[in-house]
């Protein structure tokens, strides 16, 4: 050790000390919160924390990403299944019925299967289970259902063909000075999911890597379950704010934040994706103030098995440089000649047309939005050093009615 | 996986013990790093309001450094934070405790990152490797290295001034 850092040690070690710690006990953790971990502590949170987990659900997890539901498609025995595959894995939900009585358990299970040619394989999802369950409706109007994400991995070995299963097991957050937080806090934390009369939407997520991980997948699927009387009418997402919120992707490599961000989650056919992407330098180092020269890339894609690559390329090389200050936010409007991927079942003029112009008009389906971002320092063309970040946005263009 | 009966009474026993031992340590490592006491004190609550949801892991941890790494990712993260205080700087007028103590190294430390001031306290003053912040932080090896490398500099050249 230096004598520098010996002597700094030295001095962090009585700067630390006169940090006043007890100065406001923490509130004790105690052995019941243990016996509830799959549930949500809601009791020790301020309104303020709760706040907080209900809008980490809404980006980490992407719960904002809603698709119009397809209601999963039946299966022989009457309940409604959906499915999503990504590469060699394959993710379902399904409820054992289409239809429920008002507070009957409902039984929502999801699987996750592997289906490559190894005999195994170890992946690394958020810790809290490769499989994460969420409700795109608020329960009680005041409930975001959506399992939360502690910032941590793990690790889960999935054999081939052979599927994991798991039970919807339910997480949320709830505004903690709503008059009904007891009610709502009382049924996050029951043990069945039971709900309200009315048309629901119950995704599952399974998403990874999370940290260090080499093996990558995304999915989603939903399903649509109906709850009380038979004259529900299933199909309709139920209009809320929340439902019409931006979709927010983002990535922080340290020195570098990017954020990619839709107006809404869902586009009529004909309306032009109003997309935002931006990205800033941290603030502090001096490094963020170097000559770099900006790359971009978008990419396209339908997310759909059956869509085929319209179109594919190699990013720009421009060799201008620029500088940003700490916190500057630089956004990135759409250049045609950013595109280098689309992969879509159709790609009409009218999309290509609007690209050229700078709009993203996009056929009916679903779609992912991917943008990278590379800051490239030293000589161009041979940078010395590169800091890349990317994000996504899936958004869901419906067909003109 | 989830724990039963038994295990949940030891389980719960076990992360009683671990915040008891560690949450004053937890504080005072936040504090230097949000700069901010009172903030500390609630990143650590979450951090402990975390771990009893999650706990016991599936895997052996040392609760130390499953501790370090749930509250410095809280601490760090920027965009949850701009969403829950705005863009916090360093204030002195919360440090009395700090401007008391060591008013230099305090000034010098406000200057410096969150990460580097991460990065730079779990190294220095907890004897962490760089592999394991890397690892705490999610940020590649060479990048923690080069916060470090730079931090240093920085106090070195702040501290040498005064």
């Amino acid at each position: 050790m230096s004598d520098l850092d010996q002597e700094l040690a030295r001095r962090l070690e009585r700067l630390s000390a006169a940090v006043p710690a007890r100065a406001g006990q923490l509130d004790p953790v105690h052995v019941g919160a243990v016996a509830a971990r799959h549930g949500v502590r809601l009791r020790w949170l301020t309104p303020l924390v709760a706040l907080v987990l209900g809008l980490m659900a809404f980006g980490v997890l992407g719960v904002a990403n809603q698709r119009p539901s397809s209601g999963g498609t039946p299966d022989p025995n009457g309940g409604p299944v959906g499915s999503d595959r990504d590469g060699d894995f394959a993710l379902t939900l399904r409820t054992d019925k289409r239809r429920y009585a008002v507070d009957e358990p409902i039984d929502a299970v999801g699987s996750l299967t592997y289906f490559g040619s190894r005999p195994s394989v170890t992946i690394h999802t958020d810790n809290n289970g490769p499989i994460m369950f969420g409700i795109r409706e608020k329960v009680f109007g005041g409930i975001t259902v959506g399992t939360m994400s502690d910032l941590m991995c793990g690790e889960t070995t999935l054999t081939r063909a052979v599927p994991l299963i798991d039970s919807f097991h339910k997480g949320g957050s709830f505004d903690g000075e709503n008059p009904d937080a007891a009610k709502f806090q009382a049924w996050i934390l029951a043990k069945d999911l039971r709900l309200p009369e009315g048309t629901w939407h119950l995704y599952a997520v399974a998403r990874a890597p999370c940290m260090g991980g080499d093996i990558a997948f995304n999915l989603r699927t939903e399903i649509e379950i109906v709850v009380g009387s038979p004259e529900a009418t299933p199909g309709l997402p139920v209009a809320t704010e929340w439902n019409d919120a931006p979709v927010y992707g983002g990535d922080d490599i340290g020195n570098m934040t990017f954020q990619v961000r839709s107006a809404h989650p869902t586009y009529d056919a004909g309306t032009p994706i109003d997309l935002d992407a931006w990205f800033t330098f941290a603030d502090g180092p001096e490094e963020v103030k170097r000559p770099f020269s900006q790359q971009v890339e978008y990419r396209i894609t339908a997310l759909d098995p059956g869509a085929s690559e319209i179109r594919s390329g190699q990013p720009r090389q421009d060799c201008a440089t620029s500088t940003m200050a700490s916190g500057e936010e630089r956004h990135l409007p759409l250049d045609a000649r950013d595109v280098v991927l689309i992969q879509a079942l159709e790609w009409p003029a009218a999309s290509e047309q609007a690209l050229q112009r700078g709009d993203l008009l996009l056929p009916p389906g679903q779609w992912r939005i991917t943008v990278t971002v590379r800051a490239l320092f030293g000589p161009c063309g041979a940078p010395t050093e590169t800091w890349e970040v990317h994000a996504s946005v899936e958004v869901d263009v419906l067909p003109k009615a | 996986m989830t724990a039963d009966g038994p295990d949940i009474d030891r389980a719960g026993s076990e992360l009683d013990s671990a915040f008891r031992a560690h949450r004053d340590w937890l504080v005072r490592r936040l504090a230097l790093i949000v700069g901010d006491a009172e903030e500390a004190r609630d990143l650590a609550q979450e951090t402990f309001v975390r771990a009893a949801e999650h706990w016991p892991n599936r895997e052996p941890i040392e609760p130390a450094r499953w501790l370090s790494t749930v509250g410095v990712r809280l601490a760090i993260d920027e965009r949850r934070r701009r969403k829950r205080w705005g863009w916090l700087e360093l204030r002195e007028t919360d440090a009395a405790w700090a401007v008391a103590v060591d008013p230099d190294l305090w000034h010098a430390l406000a200057k410096l990152d969150r990460r580097t001031r991460a990065a730079i306290v779990l190294t220095t003053l907890d004897g962490y490797s760089q592999d394991e912040v890397a690892t705490m932080l999610d940020a590649p090896r060479g990048t923690v290295a080069s916060w470090i490398s730079r931090g240093r500099e920085r106090l070195r050249a702040e501290l040498g001034d005064r």
